[in-house]
């Protein structure tokens, strides 16, 4: 494991409490974060997913650990977890984002965001709550899980951020009465050292974190132009006007400025009042000593006013943020509810990580081993992210993130974050910036990991879907097998058995058979077989058939050559039956599975031939009808004697259930099935004549098909 | 006929189809050899130089068709194969390795018989008296590029439609596959078989009586065609169709 890139040598970090240093640089705090984040996901994956889950299943205890500082957080989020443990209650970690969080620094936010991330591999519920204030939040929050614990940090030293973490903890006991508030105190110091010395590097500032110098310039414009308005006026008015418009100049600085060029604002409005218009005149020296209160209330209104116009406008643009991130998930969520399999979820997930976060993003998934399975390349936009298989197995295997801006293999170019799934890691999301240099701010980190997981719960859910549908399948598979089989069982004892007695009379020399007798036996032994050979031949045919993809062997025929080879492999089956054919000669070519093509029409004869007296007339025509061609086979004999004939595609279906006609049913199933291998159908009903007609229906070829006979040949 | 009896060897592992054949065979007469292994097969065929062989595929050491191939660099011998295999393929690739008929399991004894008899027919003809092809009440004169109906007129073909039916006339009463058609015919890069079925359905409007119940040009499905002479006017006076 890689703890990070630093070249500085770390001392070995045992556990918080066994060093004494009192200062330690801030990077070494993080790095002992790192550490705990390793020993931590060794328990992660035995002990609290299935606990989590468990507990969601009974109404337990809830309780809530609030983070605060991130002095405490990792120390609180262990007295969470032992405390949870005892009580078996569900914990869930809330970190309060009030309008001030963007405005943090970013290894701020950073820590914060993983130590949340921590807490979920420890089996907490980690959840990000917006609001005005942290105490009313929580405890609105509280009230809706029926939280029973409130679990704070106690600050260990007097300041300024112990007052406010002794005001929250006042409040939250004030707002949510009846709930327990626990403070935990750290157990070490150690962790002051990851807060002391926060270097002001800000490595992404948002527009508004940084000040650039020409608002300033600005706020001293404002106070020029509330100067040169209230110039003219001064000597008809009340200097109390006069104040009025520098208060206005200053509430207008809030709404375009920062908090430093307001309160400049603030402060040279009153210069410029007291100079430019408070006797004596040009003058910073007040005579009536009133002017003072005046230049206090002035203040201290410019300053309130500023300060709600900037908390105003800043909660409107972390609304917006929220709401564009939002936005943007919810559009993902769609997309990827809409995607009908793996392929194109990957391929929706991709595209909008590529959109969002001007990045390139490939999908690699894992088998039920959990190897990552190396597939084509899928659609994305603009090319693929140089995918390190080493790091993306080490991914899949660590359920971790890994790559740029992570401390797992920080030279890669590209950002690795696994897909989790309820059981297992289901792949790796491997994301690389078009400029490699550029890390990604936090809340797209967020945002890519939101993504992630929602990609992670849409391809569980199609790997839910593939099982389901396999399972049925095999059930369906399995149904079908067990009635082929005792169909066919029985149709192939019914000939065995005539074949065994007759061969068992031919063989006994004690029966004088006469010559006629033994060519009756002969024939009678010979057509038997040639049943279950038959038989055979059909129950193959229909599982290659119905196997599904490939089956097909294509190729360019003419239907009247098919037809002559089909009656004439029954020709002496047909003696007796008088077959007839009405094919035009300009049939165009078709392109057909010849072999399956005889099957059908020796199918559809040897019906004919078995279920009508000799005698009957069989007819065989085809035609071309706008973009298929029709055949048809039409017999003159009894019809088929069945309300539905539809029925009669079904496998195992017989028409006429009298005595014993061979078969197993099996025929006008293959039919079909060819027909519609060809992209055709076939169809029952009654001829002309009163007897059955069956017309099957074969598309024409889109374009070139019709081939024409050249010209030479005509 | 020159020779007292016909000597065939049957290649077959099978113990029952074995006596099967062998019983129709000799009570046909016959001289009948068996071997139950490709390795027996092959040297029963140099020892015992067989007049026709019938060959199953599946035996015990080796395919059939490797039999087939090492025959058919010596001897030009009728080979037919009787197998249970009844795939396309699986025929194309026997008809390639130089089988001259195929009869799939089970089969009739007849048909067998019969399949035996024309084999032997062919093997014995030769070349084509004065190049000049019969088939049926149709006399073609394949010089001369000239089809004369026995009692009617002339019909004419056209230059590619004359090659084909030369080529299957070389190899007349066998079979031609579809890729030897069209590599004869059209050269080794042009294959299209659907331009070979078109020519293939005007040649028999031309030569058959009944297109669509051809005679002549027939089809041997998923591997090729066969050109089905007049028996008749052979010397060995058993006048065998497949279809009997």
């Amino acid at each position: 494991m890689i703890a990070g890139n630093s070249p500085q040598v770390e001392p070995p970090i045992g556990g918080e409490s066994e060093i004494d240093g009192d200062i330690r640089p801030w990077r070494t705090g993080h790095h002992q974060l790192a550490d705990h984040m390793e020993v931590m996901s060794k328990q992660k994956i035995a002990s609290m997913r299935p606990t989590n889950g468990e507990n969601r299943a009974h109404a337990r205890d809830c309780l809530l650990v609030v983070l605060g500082s991130s002095e405490y957080d990792l120390d609180l989020i262990h007295a969470g977890k032992r405390l949870a443990d005892a009580l078996s209650a569900v914990w869930t970690v809330v970190d309060v984002e009030t309008s001030n969080f963007r405005f943090l620094p970013d290894q701020d936010r950073d820590r914060r965001l993983e130590i949340a991330r921590i807490a979920e591999s420890l089996g907490a519920e980690a959840v990000t709550l917006h609001g005005d204030t942290a105490a009313t939040t929580i405890a609105g929050y509280a009230r809706l899980r029926q939280a029973s614990k409130i679990l704070v940090g106690s600050p260990t030293q007097f300041g300024w951020h112990a007052l406010t973490q002794y005001a929250r903890g006042a409040a939250l006991k004030r707002l949510a009465p009846g709930i327990e508030i626990l403070a935990i105190a750290p157990r070490s110091r150690n962790f002051r050292a990851a807060r002391t010395p926060v270097p002001t590097r800000s490595r992404h500032p948002t527009a508004h974190s940084l000040t650039r110098p020409h608002q300033y310039l600005w706020g001293l414009g404002i106070t020029a132009i509330c100067t040169v308005i209230a110039w003219p006026i001064a000597d008809r008015f009340d200097l109390i006007n006069i104040v009025m418009i520098y208060l206005l100049g200053a509430s207008v600085g809030g709404l375009l400025l920062g908090r430093g060029p307001s309160a400049l604002t603030a402060v040279t409005n009153i210069l410029a009042f007291d100079y430019f218009f408070v006797p004596p005149r040009f003058s910073l020296l007040v005579l009536d000593a009133s002017y003072i209160v005046t230049f206090a209330a002035m203040l201290l209104v410019a300053l309130i006013i500023a300060n709600l116009m900037i908390a105003v406008r800043q909660q409107t643009e972390a609304a917006g943020a929220r709401e564009h991130h939002t936005a943007a998930l919810y559009v993902i969520a769609r997309d990827l509810s809409v995607a009908r399999d793996v392929d194109a979820m990957v391929a929706t997930a991709a595209r909008h990580i590529g959109q969002i976060l001007q990045a390139h993003a490939q999908v690699l998934l894992c088998d039920e081993s959990g190897q990552i399975v190396v597939t084509q390349p899928q659609p994305t936009v603009g090319q693929l992210p140089e995918v390190n298989l080493v790091v993306a197995q080490w991914v899949a295997v660590n359920a971790e993130r890994a790559g740029i801006g992570t401390r797992q293999f920080p030279a890669e170019p590209a950002r690795y974050l696994p897909l989790r799934g309820s059981r297992a890691t289901i792949g790796v999301l491997a994301v690389e910036r078009a400029d490699a240099a550029d890390t990604l701010p936090s809340e797209q980190q967020r945002l890519l990991e939101a993504i992630a997981d929602q990609l992670a719960l849409a391809l569980e859910r199609a790997r839910l879907a593939e099982v389901a549908h396999a399972a049925h399948l095999l059930a369906e598979r399995t149904a079908m097998r067990n009635t082929l089989l005792a169909s066919i069982s029985h149709d192939l004892r019914t000939p065995l058995s005539a074949i065994a007695g007759a061969g068992s009379i031919v063989a006994q020399n004690d029966f004088s058979l006469d010559l006629y007798r033994r060519v009756t036996l002969g024939r009678l032994i010979e057509d038997k077989a040639r049943d279950m050979s038959d038989l055979l031949t059909n129950v193959l045919e229909l599982v290659r058939l119905e196997s599904g993809t490939d089956v097909l062997n294509r190729d360019w025929h003419a239907l009247n050559e098919l037809i002559g080879l089909a009656i004439s492999r029954h020709e002496s089956r047909l003696t007796g039956w008088g077959v007839t054919t009405d094919l035009p000669g300009d049939l165009p070519l078709l392109p057909l599975d010849a072999n399956l093509m005889v099957q059908l029409l020796s199918n559809l004869l040897e019906n004919a031939v078995k279920y009508t007296p000799p005698g009957t007339q069989i007819r065989i025509s085809a035609r071309c009808d706008g973009a298929v061609v029709r055949l048809l086979v039409e017999d003159t004999g009894p019809g088929l004697g069945i309300d539905a004939p539809e029925e009669l595609f079904e496998k195992f279906t017989r028409g006429r259930v009298e005595g014993n006609s061979g078969g197993v049913g099996l025929g006008l199933a293959i039919c079909r099935a060819v027909a519609r291998l060809h992209g055709g159908n076939i169809s029952a009903g009654a001829s002309a004549a009163g007897g059955a007609r069956f017309e099957v229906t074969i598309p024409l070829a889109d374009e070139d098909s019709t081939v024409e006979t050249s010209p030479s040949l005509a | 006929m020159t020779i007292d009896m016909h000597l065939a060897l049957l290649v077959e592992d099978d113990r029952a189809v074995q006596n099967i054949v062998r019983m129709m065979l000799e009570s046909n007469g016959f001289r009948v050899v068996i071997a139950d292994s490709c390795e027996r097969g092959a040297r029963d065929a140099r020892s015992q130089r067989p007049d026709v062989l019938i060959v199953d595929l599946g035996l015990p050491d080796q395919d059939g068709i490797e039999l087939i191939k090492s025959v058919r660099t010596w001897s030009p011998a009728p080979v037919i194969v009787l197998s249970a295999r009844i795939a396309e393929s699986q025929r194309l690739a026997a008809f390639e390795a130089g089988a001259d008929d195929y009869v799939i399991k089970p089969f009739s004894a007849l048909e067998l018989l019969a399949r035996v008899r024309a084999a032997l027919r062919r093997h014995v003809r030769g070349e084509l008296p004065r190049g000049i092809l019969e088939l049926g009440d149709l006399s073609i004169d394949l010089s001369r590029r000239v089809v004369q109906r026995r009692g009617g007129g002339e019909i004419r073909l056209t230059p590619l439609e004359h090659r084909i039916l030369e080529t299957m006339a070389r190899h007349r009463d066998r079979v031609v596959t579809h890729s030897q058609l069209m590599r004869e015919v059209w050269g080794p890069n042009r294959a299209d078989t659907r331009s070979l079925r078109v020519f293939i359905t005007t040649l028999r409007k031309k030569l058959e009586l009944d297109p669509a119940r051809p005679m002549h040009i027939v089809t041997e499905l998923g591997v090729g065609y066969r050109l089905v002479a007049d028996s008749a006017q052979d010397g060995l006076g058993h006048d065998i169709d497949s279809s009997d």
